[in-house]
């Protein structure tokens, strides 16, 4: 009976040595299997760190050029009253947001404080005019002149703007000003033909 | 083959595992040897003389016996065997003498006091001479009693002797030889026996003894067996002398030790094997997740780095194009100038050369002619605007450098000391050579100046 026993007893140790060292086989497939994860991962990671590092030297280098670029775009655009450029249409929109003043004579010597070379502009209109019968000028209906500011813009020429309204107004001759009014948010009204333009730096 | 059975009780055949150990058989019909007692499968059965290893023997029969298949191991059998031998040997003696004497009477058997199997029996019979040798005789028929009687008085008068010899040594007194060291004897005999057998197996040998009286003990109970063999009777005094699978038994238990101590051994340092692989696969998997969580953060930055890399790009693209418009468009660098400058630049501009036209080219166009010329040349100039009561006129003006604002006539490159409620044509200043200015046949009285820089 005893030898029984033992021989049982050891046959279950070693049914648990098997199943203990079946556990340790399964365990090694799976530490290999980490340790190649972990590998895989660890290749990835220097891979990532690799193209971080070199993206954030590339970021860097960008800034860096982007820095020199906007330090010389101040610097362009900079200026006084003295010292005149004229603007990009980019800039002078932003001008014109940022400006808040009534009248033609305030918002070209605010322009020409920041260096935005700045032009008044004076458009006459063409009223009715009747005249005498020896030529001579009796008497008008309508006509008249519309003031404006304008801006010599490196990119898009020349820009008109309606300083009361922020308009913007493209003005040519021979067309009536209020459909020369950009959005023509003014009625057509009568006598108000473009006859001629003066631009004053 | 013959059988010593004294175990009736015990069935002789039953369903179970095969004590030989390397039948593998199990829950096959068995039979019980009557030498060991153990149960064995058919092919295992019968009973051989154990070898010991090397397995090996330079008698051709004994190796041939040995690599039959078949049978097993039996210890015992060896007592058989070597009382066959005996009786053989005996026999081949007394061929000569013409008389073959009772094995009983050569070799006196000893007495055995102890243990000695009671025989439920009623036909058993012992005599005072029996209890002497501890020899239960088992049917003895009642014509044989008295002759076995007289046998038996003669023995003890011819083996006196011996048998006080033998009852020295059975009363296991202290000194006397114990029962433990006695089975070691036992054992040692028994592989001296079958070392000598396996070496020279020439003629049996009977296991010689440093103890005889051991090595006695160990052939008397084979001896004093009935010399009937057919009667199949056995000395109870075997059970007790000769411990059953003794040596077997005790070399089957230290090798299960052994095997025993191994294994545990084995399954503890699977365990340990186990415990550090979890340790290991726990630390792996933290360096996984670690790894992880690093590759995630580190694919974040990645991707924030290269947002702002388009970004900025994007900016940079932009504001290089800004550069370039802003490079590409004028300049204008001003100044204002001193008196005697403007006085020059208006003598060398010719616009005041004009001719004036009240439809086409009014002062407003002077003026703007004059300021733009200057401009062009650096000078800073200023529009200027004079409201009258009905109508307004042009002019120009110069932040001179040595005498600070001043006017001018741009029709007539005039200096004006325009001030607000003069009369315009007072402010004009007199031109050499010419008659003063005359008053216009509208009001133009001052009311208003605005410069437009």
């Amino acid at each position: 009976m005893k030898k029984k026993i033992s021989t049982k007893i050891l046959v279950g140790i070693t049914a648990l040595v098997i199943f203990l060292l079946m556990l340790y086989y399964g365990e090694e497939n799976i530490i290999k299997s980490f340790n190649s994860e972990i590998s895989s991962r660890s290749l990835e990671l220097s891979t990532k760190t690799d193209e971080l590092n070199s993206a954030r030297d590339n970021l860097s280098l960008i800034s860096a050029n982007l820095q020199e670029n906007i330090s010389e775009y101040n610097e362009l655009k900079s200026g006084d009253k003295y010292h005149l450029h004229d603007p990009i249409y980019e800039e002078l929109l932003n001008f014109i947001e940022n400006d808040y003043s009534s009248n033609d004579r305030e918002v070209i010597d605010n322009a020409k404080s920041q260096g935005i070379r700045c032009a008044y502009v004076m458009v006459y209109v063409g009223g009715l005019t009747i005249s005498s019968m020896d030529g001579s000028v009796s008497s008008s209906i309508g006509g008249g002149m519309h003031t404006l500011v304008g801006f010599n813009t490196v990119d898009q020429g020349m820009i008109y703007f309606e300083t009361g309204t922020d308009y913007q107004v493209i003005p040519i001759v021979g067309q009536d000003y209020t459909d020369c009014v950009v959005g023509n948010p003014y009625m057509s009204g009568i006598f108000d033909n473009i006859t001629d333009i003066l631009v004053i730096w | 083959m013959e059988s010593y059975s004294t175990e009736k009780s015990i069935p002789k055949r039953k369903i179970g595992e095969c004590s030989y150990h390397l039948c593998d058989k199990k829950q096959v019909e068995l039979f019980k040897c009557d030498h060991c007692k153990d149960y064995f499968c058919k092919e295992h059965f019968d009973a051989r003389i154990p070898m010991l290893a090397p397995f090996k023997s330079t008698d051709i029969d004994i190796q041939l016996e040995w690599e039959k298949k078949g049978g097993h191991p039996c210890i015992p059998y060896v007592y058989y065997a070597v009382k066959k031998e005996e009786e053989l040997k005996i026999e081949r003696e007394h061929i000569y003498y013409g008389k073959k004497l009772h094995v009983d009477i050569l070799e006196p058997e000893p007495e055995i006091k102890t243990k000695l199997p009671e025989i439920p029996d009623s036909t058993v019979k012992e005599t005072p001479n029996n209890t002497n040798f501890g020899i239960p005789k088992k049917q003895i028929t009642a014509t044989e009693k008295d002759s076995h009687e007289e046998i038996a008085k003669k023995i003890d008068s011819l083996f006196e002797e011996p048998v006080k010899k033998e009852s020295k040594v059975e009363k296991y007194e202290p000194g006397s030889i114990e029962p433990e060291s006695e089975e070691k004897q036992i054992e040692e005999n028994i592989i001296k026996y079958i070392e000598k057998k396996q070496g020279d197996s020439n003629q049996p040998i009977l296991p010689k003894s440093e103890n005889p009286e051991a090595s006695q003990k160990i052939l008397e109970p084979v001896v004093s067996t009935e010399n009937n063999a057919e009667e199949k009777t056995v000395s109870a005094s075997s059970e007790y002398l000769i411990p059953k699978n003794n040596i077997s038994f005790v070399n089957r238990g230290l090798i299960l030790k052994i095997i025993g101590v191994f294994l545990v051994i084995l399954l503890l340092f699977s365990l340990w094997l186990l415990y550090t692989h979890v340790i290991e696969i726990n630390n792996r998997y933290s360096e996984l997740s670690e790894a992880n969580e690093n590759l995630d953060e580190i694919t974040n930055q990645l991707d924030f780095v290269n947002g702002e890399i388009s970004s900025t790009e994007a900016s940079l693209q932009t504001m290089y194009s800004n550069v370039q418009l802003l490079k590409s468009g004028n300049k204008y660098d001003l100044h204002d100038p001193t008196y005697s400058e403007v006085i020059d630049f208006l003598n060398k501009d010719k616009t005041n050369s004009n001719t004036y036209n009240p439809s086409s080219y009014t002062c407003a166009y002077f003026s703007k002619d004059v300021n733009n010329n200057a401009e062009s040349k650096g000078v800073r100039c200023a529009y200027v605007e004079l409201s009258y009561p009905s109508i307004g006129h042009a002019i120009v003006a110069f932040e001179t450098t040595d005498k600070g604002l001043v006017y001018f006539e741009p029709q007539h490159d005039v200096r004006a000391s325009v001030e607000v409620g003069k009369k315009f044509y007072s402010c004009l200043a007199q031109l050499p050579g010419y008659l003063p200015w005359e008053a216009p046949d509208y009001d133009d009285t001052i009311q208003e100046i605005k410069r437009f820089w």
